[in-house]
């Protein structure tokens, strides 16, 4: 009766112990949404992944690391170009470059996780998508970043070209005291100190609209706010890149316009010019 | 436990829930990942450099000059303008099969 007992008993363990390697297999497959042949699981709990898996998370690795290192690189170039940035105020300016650095940190940190993960193939293709997915940086950050240096360059030009407009317009009073008719010419200076205060504005407004933004987090409402706002500051920039090369020509046709009136001046004759800025 | 020795503790209890608040707070303000940029009107005016001898030169020259230097910085507009263009146009990653 014991010897039957005992028996019984080992029926009972092998199976109970068939049954839990059977649904370790499963779950395996299911997870991974891999079939059996690709993965196979052993008493000891340990994953083998098939030659054929493993290729591919291989590849997925080489891609992973090949955008990430893509937005890295990016971000890096942002961050040299920010900190450049001189007619921007320190708070915009900070605040961008505080964002730069924390998405580098970010991409780093995935890479790490993306680098070390050899077993889990479902993980690894969320990990990939999140490159696009979850970490906005093409989306929001690189372009903020962007649209705030343009403002930086649009600024730069504009006060450029208000120090020639000044000289211009002392150019312009000469030609008038010689007797000189000057209308045409102070119509083309007017249209460019008109052109020169127009793209502080359009630069102010494309700050304005992107400052305040912060990433969508998956939120697909956010998400087309932030592009519809990048995309109007866009075209203000767009706007007061045409107005700044407008206004440049229209310096150059002065220049040319006074010297077809005969009244070209040469540095020396400069030189005892009165102060022209104060 | 007496009525007074009640108070300290809880005096005690308020002053270090408070000092945890203080501290927590402090550290939340601090510029973070994707801290949103200041509201303040931000844009630094800079005027002319009077030192330089460039600004009181009307010539011809000069003014061409400037506007080489106008040239330069058009261009520098231009690379951060491509650099929007490029980040909006970004594509997903094509996932490996």
């Amino acid at each position: 009766m014991k010897k039957l007992n005992l028996i019984s008993t080992s029926f009972i363990l092998a199976a109970v112990a068939f049954g839990a390697v059977g649904i370790v297999s499963a779950q395996t497959e299911n997870t991974a949404g891999l079939t059996s042949a690709s993965i196979s699981a052993t008493t000891t709990g340990a994953v083998k992944l098939s030659a054929k898996v493993q290729a591919k998370m291989t590849k997925m690795i080489q891609v992973a690391d090949k955008e990430i290192g893509r937005r890295i690189d990016t971000l890096n170039k942002l961050i040299e170009r920010v900190n450049n940035i001189k007619k921007i105020a320190d708070t915009d300016k900070g605040a961008i470059s505080a964002n730069i650095q924390s998405e580098i940190a970010s991409m780093n940190t995935l890479k790490a996780k993306i680098d070390g993960n050899t077993t889990d193939v479902e993980a690894l293709g969320s990990d990939v998508k999140s490159i696009t997915s979850s970490y906005r940086i093409f989306a929001l950050v690189i372009p903020q970043g962007h649209i705030m240096a343009s403002v930086d360059s649009i600024n730069t030009v504009a006060d450029k070209l208000a120090v020639i407009a000044t000289k211009l317009q002392t150019r312009l009073a000469e030609g008038t005291t010689a007797g000189k008719d000057m209308s045409k010419l102070e119509a083309k200076l007017a249209d460019m100190n008109t052109k020169i205060a127009d793209v502080r504005t359009q630069g102010q407004a494309a700050r304005d609209i992107i400052a305040p933004l912060v990433p969508d987090e998956g939120d697909k409402t956010k998400m087309e706010a932030n592009k519809t706002a990048l995309t109007t500051a866009r075209k203000d920039i767009k706007t007061a890149e045409t107005d700044l090369k407008s206004a440049r020509k229209s310096a150059d046709e002065i220049l040319k316009g006074l010297k077809a009136l005969g009244l070209s001046k040469s540095a020396s004759a400069s030189s005892t010019a009165p102060a022209v800025l104060q | 436990m007496s009525s007074s020795k009640a108070v300290t503790v809880i005096v005690v209890i308020l002053v270090i829930v408070g000092g945890i608040w203080y501290f927590t707070g402090s550290k939340t303000g601090q510029t973070g990942a994707n801290a949103v940029l200041g509201t303040e009107n931000q844009i630094a005016t800079t005027t002319p450099v009077v030192e330089d001898p460039t600004i009181k030169d009307v010539s011809d020259d000069q003014i061409n000059n400037d506007l080489s230097g106008i040239d330069d910085s058009l261009k520098t507009l231009g690379s951060d303008a491509a650099g929007i263009d490029q980040s909006l146009n970004d594509k997903a990653i094509p996932q490996v099969q």
